[in-house]
């Protein structure tokens, strides 16, 4: 039950989107966790992000990325 | 030394130790004795129509090795009558001018009967009274009680009538036994009441006796329900001090009632907002001399806060008190086992790995000693291992630096700009 390597799963995919420049468009939380659709030119790509820490992680990474927008 | 002096709406007290409305308080005798031993104030065992007690009326939980961990009691409000409470209530104020004496008070939820009780007390010289709107078995059958206290509008409507006869302050004593006491709270401030006191006694039925069949206590054969008090209370009468404390609509003084037992727990009611403390049971458990304590133990502490009043504890922590949802979803602590106090129960792999997170592993170190270790990347900082260890600093929290912090509050607002 090591969930760490799982999270440790999901914060590597999602920062792998996050270099190539694909941009968040949707968030969308239901029983089964979150679902991330990033896009990038006319490609669609969704996360089915399902650890706590990985969903915190992904929260942590929007607001990250609104502050530095409002910053530059 | 700082000054233990309190100031709890507009009454003075010495200090804010107050005997709580119940047996200690039952006659001029006792608190008379109370006060030589160091009490600042005293509740006056609930005045009303004098009433019949049943015999086998109180049963103690013991707990491990503590006695009294929890109190359940079937005591009704006075059985004497009025004129002899109130000859030894106002012989008792002339011989302790500068001690604070308040009168409780239930009666049938009628004008007339507060406006007769109110006037007839005050006549004594009382400092306050205190609407008994608690007591949650026995006069509750009768309309009083906790069945007034439960129901907002008779909450409002009777500290009305009661404020329309008083001239000195008016307490009202809340009832815990409500989903929200707030609402009650808040009847009382719409009422007109001067300050408000909580908790009285929790609904309880102590046990049952496996060789007898009998409740405990019963009453030849017989049982029913009672008011739980004592230690175990404790965490429900400080979270309901602290949600009234924190209604920004309400603003009345706190008298702090449940569980209280010495200086640190009557501190901790007053850093969550009570001006006053009251204690029954603690009292009833080790006796009056318990107060000596108390007031040694709160002068040290101020001193040792660099406070020089009592006062300047009254509500230090309300404002860190607040909703889930406005708590940081990014602090983080994990668990460290410090392998010179580990005592290799196993206590905390045992919790952990059964009822937790599964973080806590066996591993042997360098001179062949199985030990055990936090497995920190998977731990969820929830505490349970350092609660169940028995050893004394063997396993401590340790904060770990985080990013920024952010609430659920926060977070759902930010994802709601996500079509989340
Ligand atoms: C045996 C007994 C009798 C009590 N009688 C009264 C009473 O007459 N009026 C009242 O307002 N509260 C009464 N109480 C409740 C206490 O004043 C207090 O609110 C409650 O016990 C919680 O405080 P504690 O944990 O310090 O005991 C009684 C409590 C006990 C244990």
């Amino acid at each position: 039950m090591h969930e760490f390597k799982l999270f440790t799963e999901e914060k590597r995919e999602i920062d792998e989107l996050l270099n190539k420049d694909c941009s968040i468009v949707r968030v969308q939380e239901n029983l089964d966790g979150a679902f991330i659709q990033f896009t990038q030119d006319d490609q669609t790509i969704t996360l089915h992000i399902r650890t706590p820490d990985g969903r915190k992680y992904l929260t942590n990474q929007l607001s990250a990325k609104r502050l530095n927008r409002t910053m530059t | 030394m700082a000054d233990l002096h309190v100031d709890f709406a507009g009454i003075k007290s010495k200090n804010p130790f107050w005997l709580a409305s119940g047996p200690p308080t039952n006659t001029g005798y006792q608190v008379q004795r109370a006060f030589e031993a160091g009490w600042g104030g005293a509740v006056w065992k609930t005045l009303g129509d004098p009433i019949i007690n049943v015999t086998s009326r109180f049963a103690g939980l013991n707990y491990g090795g503590q006695r009294v961990a929890g109190f359940n009691n079937i005591e009704l409000i006075t059985d004497r009558p009025l004129e002899v409470n109130l000859r030894e209530i106002r012989e008792t104020k002339r011989k302790y001018p500068d001690h604070v004496i308040i009168a409780s008070l239930m009666v049938e939820p009628q004008a007339e009967k507060w406006h007769e009780i109110v006037k007839r007390v005050e006549d004594v010289g009382v400092d306050g009274l205190e609407l008994n709107f608690g007591c949650p078995h026995g006069m509750a059958e009768r309309g009083m009680g906790s069945a007034s206290g439960q129901v907002p509008e008779l909450v409002e409507k009777q500290t009305y009538w009661a404020k329309e006869a008083a001239e000195t302050q008016v307490i009202v004593k809340l009832t815990p036994n409500i989903t929200d006491i707030t609402a009650t709270a808040y009847a009382a401030t719409q009422g007109g009441a001067d300050a408000v006191s909580m908790i009285n006694t929790i609904n309880s039925l102590m046990g049952v006796d496996l060789d007898t069949w009998n409740t405990i206590p019963n009453v030849a054969g017989k049982g029913t329900h009672g008011g739980y008090c004592g230690p175990a209370v404790k965490p429900i009468a400080l979270s309901m001090v602290a949600e009234c404390a924190g209604q920004p609509d309400m603003n009345l003084p706190i008298s702090g009632i449940g569980g209280i037992e010495n200086w640190r727990d009557a501190a901790e009611f007053m850093l969550m907002g009570a001006s006053s403390v009251q204690v029954c049971t603690a009292a009833m458990h080790h006796g009056f001399r318990i107060v000596e304590d108390m007031i040694d133990g709160l002068n040290n502490y101020l001193d040792e806060k660099g406070l020089t009043s009592a006062m300047d504890l009254v509500g230090q922590t309300v404002s860190k008190y607040m909703k889930w949802g406005d708590l940081d979803l990014n602090h983080k602590v994990v668990a460290q086992i410090n392998q010179e106090h580990c005592i290799h129960c196993n206590k905390c792999q045992i919790a952990c790995e059964d009822t937790a997170h599964q973080c806590i592993e066996f591993f042997t170190d360098t001179e062949g000693q199985v030990a055990l270790k936090v497995r920190e990347e998977d731990c969820v900082g929830c505490n349970l291992c350092s609660i169940v260890c028995p050893a004394e600093g063997a396993i401590t929290m340790i904060e770990q630096p985080t990013s920024a912090p952010m609430t659920w509050n926060e977070r759902q607002r930010l994802l709601s700009t996500f079509g989340g």
